[in-house]
């Protein structure tokens, strides 16, 4: 697996506009999630400039994972569309929490993983230690999470502390909810 | 910044607080290709139960079904997820490892089986 980092700008125009297919692919194809779409990609308001991503890639190149790091300082998908995930507790808004949301590692190349399942693999697992890591790089003690509560199983299985921010709610038939998760700081 | 992302509770709080079943799903069938080889596979799912009143407690945790002489009968596996610390006494250092065990306890003791299972029925049943 190779792992990318780096915004919009520090990655390849082309990797971007495959992160673009591949989250659209995941998100609104496979998941049936109602998002914002642009030229068969999936972005939103919360993909800035400034946003911060992590991408594994296979051995010929195609993006088998993804994920999206925002600063609880500036807006991000938990604090402007799902507060209510907080249980009535206030959205952070630090810039040692950050936000990881758009996670997935599907690998739709693999004969053995199933496309349904968005936290499938060692990928899976991989992609979540190195985001994290990565967040930590920038300063991050603590990350929020807006997730299906899949994402638990996953964050149990790489050996990470979480906790949940209050309880799922259904939102499009799926149950998501806010999960944080303790970061480890480097060194 | 908080250092306690969660909601502390004595095990007799917890004992006195009513469940109520949110959501109950099978696990997608993930056990390989047909050309793989054969697999003996559990049916396998989650459930997910809120506590009444407040604090608002959220729990939830995976379990498999297996046949029994007596029908189906689903079994907790692993550790439960929630947004709890959960300690014997009011004044007990906060140990996750500890609350863990604890909330295993107040699962295994209630009667969480017979209301997923219908919520089971119901949903895939049509």
């Amino acid at each position: 697996m190779n792992k990318n980092a780096g915004t919009s700008s520090t990655l390849s125009k082309e990797l971007f506009n495959q992160v673009g297919r591949y989250r659209h692919k995941v998100f609104v194809e496979t998941l049936g999630w109602e998002l914002t779409t642009r030229n068969g990609e999936e972005l939103d308001q919360f993909d800035r400039p400034d946003t911060l991503y992590v991408v594994s890639q296979d051995d010929k190149g195609n993006v088998n994972g993804c994920a999206r790091l925002l600063p609880t300082s500036q807006p991000y998908l938990l604090g402007e569309v799902f507060p209510e995930l907080m249980n009535g507790a206030p959205v952070p808004c630090s810039d040692d929490i950050w936000e990881l949301s758009r996670f997935a590692a599907v690998d739709f190349n693999s004969r053995t993983t199933s496309a349904l399942s968005q936290f499938s693999s060692e990928v899976a697992v991989k992609l979540l230690q190195d985001s994290i890591a990565f967040a930590a790089e920038q300063g991050a003690k603590r990350l929020i999470t807006v997730s299906p509560i899949g994402i638990e199983r996953l964050l149990r299985r790489a050996g990470f502390h979480a906790h949940r921010a209050g309880p799922p709610m259904i939102i499009g038939g799926h149950p998501i909810f806010a999960c944080w998760i303790e970061v480890r700081q480097p060194g | 910044m908080s250092d306690k992302p969660y909601v502390r509770m004595t095990f007799d709080a917890m004992q006195r607080r009513a469940l109520r079943h949110l959501v109950s799903a099978l696990d997608e069938d993930d056990t390989g290709h047909p050309g793989d080889g054969a697999f003996a596979s559990a049916i396998t799912g989650y459930t997910e139960w809120v506590g009444e009143g407040e604090p608002v407690l959220t729990m939830g945790w995976d379990w498999e079904m297996r046949a029994g002489s007596d029908g189906v009968a689903l079994r907790r596996v692993g550790d439960p997820r929630s947004n709890l610390c959960v300690v014997m006494r009011p004044g007990a250092a906060d140990d996750i490892a500890d609350s863990s065990t604890l909330l295993k306890i107040l699962i295994d003791r209630s009667n969480w089986q017979e209301e997923t299972l219908r919520y089971l029925q119901r949903r895939y049943d049509g």
